[in-house]
C-alpha cells in the first residue's frame, strides 16, 4: 500500500484508519556487557486526526518510542506498520522516502542546520517534503510558530526557546501526515508553549496524527489519549486521567 | 598520587581524541611525514652533491690551471715543460703534466647497435700526479695501443667493462677499462656546456699512445698544472702565460683555471642551482603537510570550543584546558616524526640512487643529514602545535556562556553564509547547502585551499619546468633539423681549402646526396662587458641543405653579417645594427692558429633555444680572415640512403672528425634532462598523493563535524546520494577554487625557476616558457577530480550513519 500523500489530507473520521500502529515493540542495547532494555512490548494504535502525548520520566524510552515511528531507528523485537506498511522490513530506499512523505519530526535537541538561517531551516522542511511554494509555507509556519520577525536570523542567534520554535515550524513546514514531536515546549515559557500547543493541536485536526512526548503531567492533559510509559513499558493508555481540558486551562 | 591521576585522564582523553579522528591522524601524520621525509632528502641534495665533487676532486687531484693551445696547434713534447720551468713558477707548482688532446671519432658499436660519436682521445703520462683516473671496472691501460674508455658515456650505452672501439681514420684499440676523470666528471662538448656524455666519448691514453693514435707523434698541445695549497694561482697563471708567450710566439693559447672547467663549475652551480629548486618543492611539501596538520587540528579544537567553554564555566584554569588539543596535536606531530623517518630515508636513497646516476664520482658521501632532518622535524613538530595554538587561544577567549549555549554547534558563527543571505540560488536550500558550508568556515576553507594550493603548485611548476624544456628542445630541434630531417654534419679534422681533399671525399661519397661546406670556429662575442662563447659558423651563399631561420634581420648579401640567439643578444645587450666583437681563430699555419678580434655588426635573430649557436655569411668570413675555409660539411643522405649508411661510409675516411646528426646537441641536452624528468615525476606523483591526503581529511573532518547536520537530513528522508553530491560540490568547490590560485601560483613559480635559476644552471639554453594541455589535466586531476572523489571515501560510514544517536547527543 503505498504512503498516505501529505497534500492535501484528506479529514477521514476519526476511528476507521489505523494510521500508526506499533506490536510489541521492544528495543535492547547492548553496551559492553550489559543490556539496556529501553522499550518492551509496547503496543500502540494512533488514527488520523488523534493527538496522543506519550508521558514518562526520563530515561523511560520516550524518544526510543519516537524513533521507532519514525523509522530512525528500528525495533529488536515486534513490528511498526505505519499507514499500512511495515517499517520494520521496509527497505533502505522505502525508508527514506517515507521519513520525505510519511513523517516530520520535531527533535528534543532540535538539530537545526547552522548555515541556514530560520527561514531557510523551515524551508528546508517543505522542501525535502517537495512542497510546492516551499518558501510561502516557511514564511507562515515561522509566523505561526511566533518568529514572523525572525526569518533571516541565523540558529546561534537565536535563544534556546527560539530555536525549537524554528524546529517546530520546520516540522509543520513539511506538512507530513505524521507530526512526531519530542519535547516541544521543553525550553518554552507557559505562554509560548500553550501557543505551541494550540498549534499542533490544530494540526492534528486537519487530518494528520500527532505524537507528543513530554514527562509534563500538565501537557497530557490536553491529548485525546495518553500513553503512559514508564522503564520502556506502557503502563497506562487512555484518556488523560484528570480529563481532558481546554488547552487555555492549562497551568504549568 | 592524585596528581598523576589527573594528567593520565588528560593524556587518556587525548588518546580518545586521536582515535575518534585515528584516519585523520594517521594521514595526516602520513602528510607529515612525506613532507619532512622529503624536505629531508631535496635539502640533502646538495650538501651530498658538494660533499662528493669536493672530495671527488681532491681525490683525483684535479688540476688548477690548464694551458690549452688554440685548437689544431701543436708543440713539441716538452716545450710546455719548458716553459713553465722559465716562468719561475716552479716553486709553487706541484705537479704538471703535458698532454695531447685531439677530436676524433669513436665508433663503440657493439652487436647489432650502431655507436658513432664525435670525440677526444686525452694522451697524459701515466704516472702523473695530476689529473688521475679512477677505474670504474677493468683496469687502467699500460702501454701500446691500449686505452681506456671514459665511464659516463660508456655507462650511457652500458658498454662492457673491457672492448674494442674504433677511432678516427679506422684505427682499431682495445680498452682495458672505464675511467672517470675529473675534467669529465660532467661530460661536456665543445661548444655546448651540457652534459653530453651520450654524444661525447673521451679516450684516455698514456701519451705515447695517443701520440701515435692522432698521428702526432712527440707532439703536445695541453699543459695541466697543480698548484701548492697556499700558491697564488693568479700569480702563477701571468708567469706561466707570460714563458709561454715568449717559447710559442706563433702559437695561440688559452688558460683556464680550475673554477672555470665545466665540469668543475657545472657541479657546483648545478648544485647550487638545482637545490634552489628542490628547496622550493621541498618548502612546498612541507607547507602543504602543514596547512593540512593545521586543518585538522584547528577543526578538532573548535569542535572541542563547547567542552572548553563547560571546563571554564566548572573554574578550570585555561592553560589545564589546551592541554587536551595540544596533547592531541603532539600525537599527531610524533607520529609525522616517526613516519617522517623512513620516508626520508626512502627518499634519500632514492635520490641517492639519482645522484648516482645522474653524477657518477669516485667518492660519494651521500649520509643522513641529521641537522637537514632535524631542521624538518623542527618545522613539522612545531607547525602543528601553532597549529593548536591560535584556536586554543579563540576558544579560552570566549565567555563560558557563550560556549556552552544549547545547540552547540550553532552557538559557532556562521562565518560568512551572511553573504548569501538574500542571495536565491536555485535548486532549494539542500543545493545551496554546498556553497553555504564552504562560506559558512571561512578559515578552515582557507586552510584546506592553502594546502590543495601548495599541491597544485607543485604539479603546475614541476610538469611546467618538464614541458618548458621539451618546448625548448622541440624548438631548437627543429631549427636544426629545418629543410631536411636527415641532416647530417661532418666535421674535419682541420680546415682546408673549399676544394679540398676531405671535402670532394665527403661530397663525392656515394650515400652522400647534396652537401653545403661551411667553417665552424669556437668563437667569444665580446660587447662592452659582456663576453659570451659561440660556435660560430659561417653559412655559404648557396645553401641546399640547411639554412638558418630569420627571427629578425638577416644574414646580407654582400656585407658582412652576424646572426645570433635571442638569448645571446640578451646576453650581448644588442640588437640588431649593434656591433660586436669577435675573438676568433685564424690559421697561421697548417697546424698553428693565432686569436684575432674582428667586428661585426649584429644583422639578425635566430630562433633556436641553443645560445652558443651563431652565423656569418661568406663576406663575415671574409671580414674575419678565413675566406674559403671548410671544416665543417652539412649533408643530406642521397635518396634510398640512410643517416646510418652516410656515419658508416664517411667515419673510416681520411680527415674526417666526426659524423652526427644535426640535432644531436639537442638530444644531448634531451638525454642529460630526462634524468631529471625523474626527479620532477616523483614529485608530482607525491604532490598528487598529498592532494587526495589533504582532500580525504577535509572531508573525513567534515563528515565528523556534521554528523548531526546529515543525520537530520536523512531524518527527514534526504537520500544518502543527496548528501554525498552535497560534499563533492562542496570539495569541487574548494578543490576549483585551489586549482584556480595553485595554477597561478605555479605560472609564478614556474617563470621564476625560469628566469633565475635555469639561466644559471643552463646558460647555454634560452629556455622557452611553455605548459601544455596534459600539465593543466594533471592539475586539474590531483586538485579537482582527486579532491571531488574524495568525499566518496567516507560514504560507507554515511551509511552507517546512527540516526537515533546522533540526533540526540547534545553535544
Ligand atoms: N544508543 C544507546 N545505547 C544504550 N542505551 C541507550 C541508547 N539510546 C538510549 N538508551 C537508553 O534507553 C533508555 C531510553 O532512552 P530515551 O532517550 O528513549 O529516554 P527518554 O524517555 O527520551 O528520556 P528523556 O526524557 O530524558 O529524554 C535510556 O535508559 C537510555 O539510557
Ligand atoms: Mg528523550
Amino acid at each position: 500500500m503505498p504512503l498516505p500523500d501529505a497534500r492535501p489530507v484528506t479529514p477521514a473520521p476519526a476511528t476507521d484508519k489505523v494510521l500508526i500502529r506499533l506490536e510489541q515493540v521492544g528495543r535492547r542495547y547492548h553496551v559492553g556487557d550489559s543490556e539496556v532494555v529501553a522499550l518492551a512490548d509496547v503496543s500502540l494504535e494512533v488514527r488520523p486526526e488523534e493527538l496522543v502525548v506519550v508521558l514518562g520520566p526520563s530515561g523511560s524510552g520516550k524518544t526510543t518510542l519516537l524513533n521507532m515511528i519514525g523509522a530512525l531507528d528500528s525495533p529488536t523485537e515486534g513490528r511498526v506498520v505505519v499507514a499500512g506498511q511495515d517499517i520494520t522490513h521496509a527497505s533502505r530506499k522505502e525508508l527514506f522516502a517515507f521519513r520525505r512523505h510519511g513523517v516530520s519530526f520535531v527533535f528534543q535537541t532540535f538539530n537545526l542546520f547552522p548555515a541556514l538561517t530560520a527561514l531557510e531551516n523551515a524551508e528546508f522542511g517543505a522542501d525535502v517534503a517537495e512542497r510546492p511554494d516551499p518558501r510561502t509555507v516557511a514564511v507562515e509556519m515561522l509566523e505561526r510558530v511566533g518568529l514572523g520577525d525572525r526569518l533571516g536570523h541565523f540558529p546561534h542567534e537565536l535563544s534556546g526557546g527560539e530555536q525549537q520554535r524554528v524546529g517546530i515550524a520546520r516540522a509543520l513546514a513539511s506538512g507530513n501526515p505524521i507530526l512526531l514531536a519530542d519535547e516541544p515546549t521543553g525550553e518554552l515559557d507557559f505562554q509560548t508553549g500553550v501557543q505551541i500547543l494550540e498549534l499542533l493541536h490544530a494540526h492534528a485536526h486537519t487530518g494528520r496524527a500527532v505524537v507528543i512526548v513530554t514527562h509534563n503531567r500538565e501537557i497530557a492533559r490536553i491529548a485525546d489519549r495518553v500513553v503512559e510509559i514508564s522503564s520502556g513499558r506502557v503502563v497506562r493508555v487512555g484518556p488523560p486521567e484528570e480529563g481532558q481540558v481546554e488547552i487555555s486551562d492549562l497551568r504549568w | 598520587m592524585r596528581r598523576w591521576h589527573r594528567q593520565a585522564l588528560w593524556v587518556r582523553w587525548a588518546i580518545r581524541d586521536a582515535r575518534r579522528h585515528r584516519f585523520q591522524v594517521l594521514s595526516i601524520a602520513l602528510l607529515l611525514g612525506l613532507g619532512v621525509g622529503m624536505f629531508t632528502a631535496m635539502s640533502s641534495m646538495s650538501i651530498w652533491r658538494v660533499d662528493s665533487a669536493d672530495s671527488s676532486f681532491a681525490a683525483l687531484r684535479m688540476h688548477d690551471l690548464r694551458f690549452s693551445l688554440v685548437e689544431g696547434g701543436t708543440a713539441r713534447e716538452g716545450e710546455l715543460r719548458t716553459a713553465l720551468t722559465r716562468s719561475g713558477a716552479t716553486a709553487d707548482v706541484a705537479a704538471a703534466a703535458e698532454r695531447l688532446v685531439v677530436p676524433t671519432q669513436v665508433d663503440a658499436s657493439t652487436g647489432g647497435r650502431t655507436i658513432m660519436v664525435p670525440g677526444r682521445i686525452v694522451g697524459a703520462p701515466a704516472d702523473g700526479d695530476v689529473d688521475t683516473l679512477a677505474a670504474r671496472g677493468g683496469s687502467l691501460p699500460a702501454a701500446g695501443t691500449d686505452v681506456a674508455l671514459e665511464h659516463n658515456f660508456a655507462r650511457h650505452y652500458e658498454l662492457p667493462e673491457t672492448g674494442a672501439l674504433t677511432l678516427a681514420g679506422g684505427q682499431r684499440v682495445a680498452y682495458t677499462g672505464q675511467v672517470l676523470a675529473p675534467e669529465y666528471f660532467i661530460v661536456t662538448a665543445p661548444g655546448a656546456g651540457f652534459g653530453a656524455e651520450s654524444t661525447f666519448a673521451v679516450i684516455f691514453a698514456p701519451l705515447a699512445t695517443a701520440q701515435r693514435l692522432a698521428g702526432k707523434p712527440g707532439q703536445v698541445n695541453d699543459m695541466v698544472v697543480r698548484l701548492r695549497p697556499g700558491a697564488d694561482a693568479v700569480a702563477v697563471q701571468r708567469q706561466i702565460e707570460r714563458a709561454l708567450r715568449v717559447t710559442l710566439p706563433e702559437t695561440g693559447f688559452t688558460v683556464t683555471t680550475r673554477d672555470e672547467e665545466p665540469a668543475h663549475r657545472m657541479i657546483y652551480k648545478d648544485a647550487e642551482g638545482d637545490q634552489q629548486l628542490l628547496d622550493i618543492f621541498a618548502f612546498l611539501m612541507l607547507g602543504a603537510a602543514t596547512f593540512a596538520a593545521f586543518n585538522l587540528i584547528s577543526r578538532t579544537v573548535e569542535a572541542q570550543r563547547r567542552e572548553i567553554g563547560i571546563g571554564m564555566a566548572l573554574g578550570v584554569p585555561p592553560a589545564q584546558l589546551a592541554r587536551r588539543p595540544f596533547l592531541l596535536s603532539a600525537q599527531i606531530a610524533l607520529g609525522g616524526l616517526i613516519l617522517g623517518i623512513p620516508v626520508g630515508l626512502a627518499a634519500d636513497a632514492w635520490l641517492e640512487g639519482v645522484l648516482e646516476d645522474f653524477f657518477p664520482l669516485p667518492v660519494v658521501n651521500a649520509a643522513f643529514q641529521p641537522a637537514v632532518f632535524l631542521q624538518g622535524a623542527a618545522l613539522g613538530l612545531v607547525l602543528p602545535l601553532l597549529a593548536a595554538a591560535v584556536p586554543v587561544r579563540r576558544a579560552v577567549r570566549v565567555a563560558p556562556v557563550e560556549a556552552i549555549q544549547v545547540g552547540a554547534r550553532a552557538a559557532r558563527s556562521s562565518g560568512l553564509a551572511w553573504m548569501l543571505k538574500g542571495l536565491r540560488l536555485p535548486g532549494g536550500t539542500l543545493a545551496n547547502l554546498p556553497l553555504r558550508n564552504v562560506l559558512r568556515t571561512p578559515r578552515r576553507t582557507i586552510m584546506t585551499l592553502l594546502g590543495i594550493t601548495a599541491v597544485v603548485t607543485i604539479v603546475v611548476a614541476m610538469a611546467g619546468l618538464i614541458d618548458s624544456f621539451d618546448a625548448t628542445l622541440d624548438a631548437s630541434r627543429s631549427e636544426a633539423l629545418t629543410g631536411s630531417r636527415d641532416r647530417l654534419t661532418v666535421d674535419l679534422a682541420t680546415a682546408t681549402a673549399a676544394d679540398g681533399r676531405a671535402l670532394r671525399a665527403v661530397t663525392g661519397a656515394q650515400s652522400v646526396g647534396d652537401g653545403q661546406p661551411s667553417l665552424r670556429l669556437e668563437s667569444t662575442l665580446v660587447a662592452g662587458r659582456e663576453r659570451l662563447d659561440v660556435a660560430l659558423e659561417t653559412v655559404p651563399d648557396r645553401r641546399p641543405v640547411w639554412e638558418p631561420t630569420y627571427e629578425r634581420g638577416a644574414l646580407p648579401a654582400a656585407r658582412p653579417g652576424l646572426l645570433i640567439a635571442r638569448s645571446a643578444a640578451d646576453a650581448l645587450d644588442v640588437g640588431l645594427g649593434d656591433r660586436v666583437r669577435v675573438v676568433h681563430p685564424v690559421p697561421t699555419g697548417p697546424q698553428t692558429f693565432r686569436l684575432e678580434t674582428t667586428t661585426l655588426p649584429v644583422t639578425g635573430i635566430h630562433p633556436s633555444p641553443l645560445r652558443f649557436l651563431a652565423y656569418t655569411n661568406t663576406a663575415g668570413a671574409a671580414a674575419l680572415g678565413v675566406p674559403g675555409l671548410v671544416n665543417r660539411i652539412s649533408v643530406v643522405p642521397a635518396a634510398g640512403s640512410s643517416a646510418e649508411d652516410v656515419k658508416a661510409e664517411l667515419l673510416p675516411l681520411p680527415g674526417i672528425a666526426g659524423v652526427q646528426g644535426a640535432a644531436a646537441t639537442t638530444d644531448a641536452v634531451d638525454e642529460v634532462l630526462k634524468e631529471f624528468d625523474q626527479i620532477l615525476v616523483v614529485t608530482v606523483a607525491i604532490a598528487a598523493a598529498m592532494a587526495l591526503l589533504i582532500a580525504f581529511n577535509s572531508t573525513a573532518i567534515n563528515a565528523d563535524e556534521r554528523t548531526r547536520e546529515h543525520a537530520t537530513m536523512f531524518a527527514h528522508g534526504v537520500p544518502v546520494g543527496r548528501v554525498m553530491l552535497g560534499a563533492i560540490a562542496e570539495a569541487l568547490l574548494i578543490g576549483a577554487l585551489g586549482t584556480a590560485v595553485g595554477v597561478v601560483a605555479g605560472h609564478a613559480v614556474l617563470s621564476w625557476v625560469l628566469t633565475t635559476t635555469v639561466p644559471e644552471t643552463m646558460p647555454d639554453l634560452g629556455i622557452v616558457s611553455a605548459v601544455t594541455p596534459a600539465t593543466y589535466g594533471v592539475a586539474v586531476i590531483s586538485g579537482i577530480v582527486v579532491v571531488a572523489a574524495a568525499p566518496l571515501l567516507t560514504l560507507g560510514r554515511l551509511r552507517r550513519t546512527d540516526l537515533s544517536g546522533s540526533l540526540r547527543v547534545v553535544e
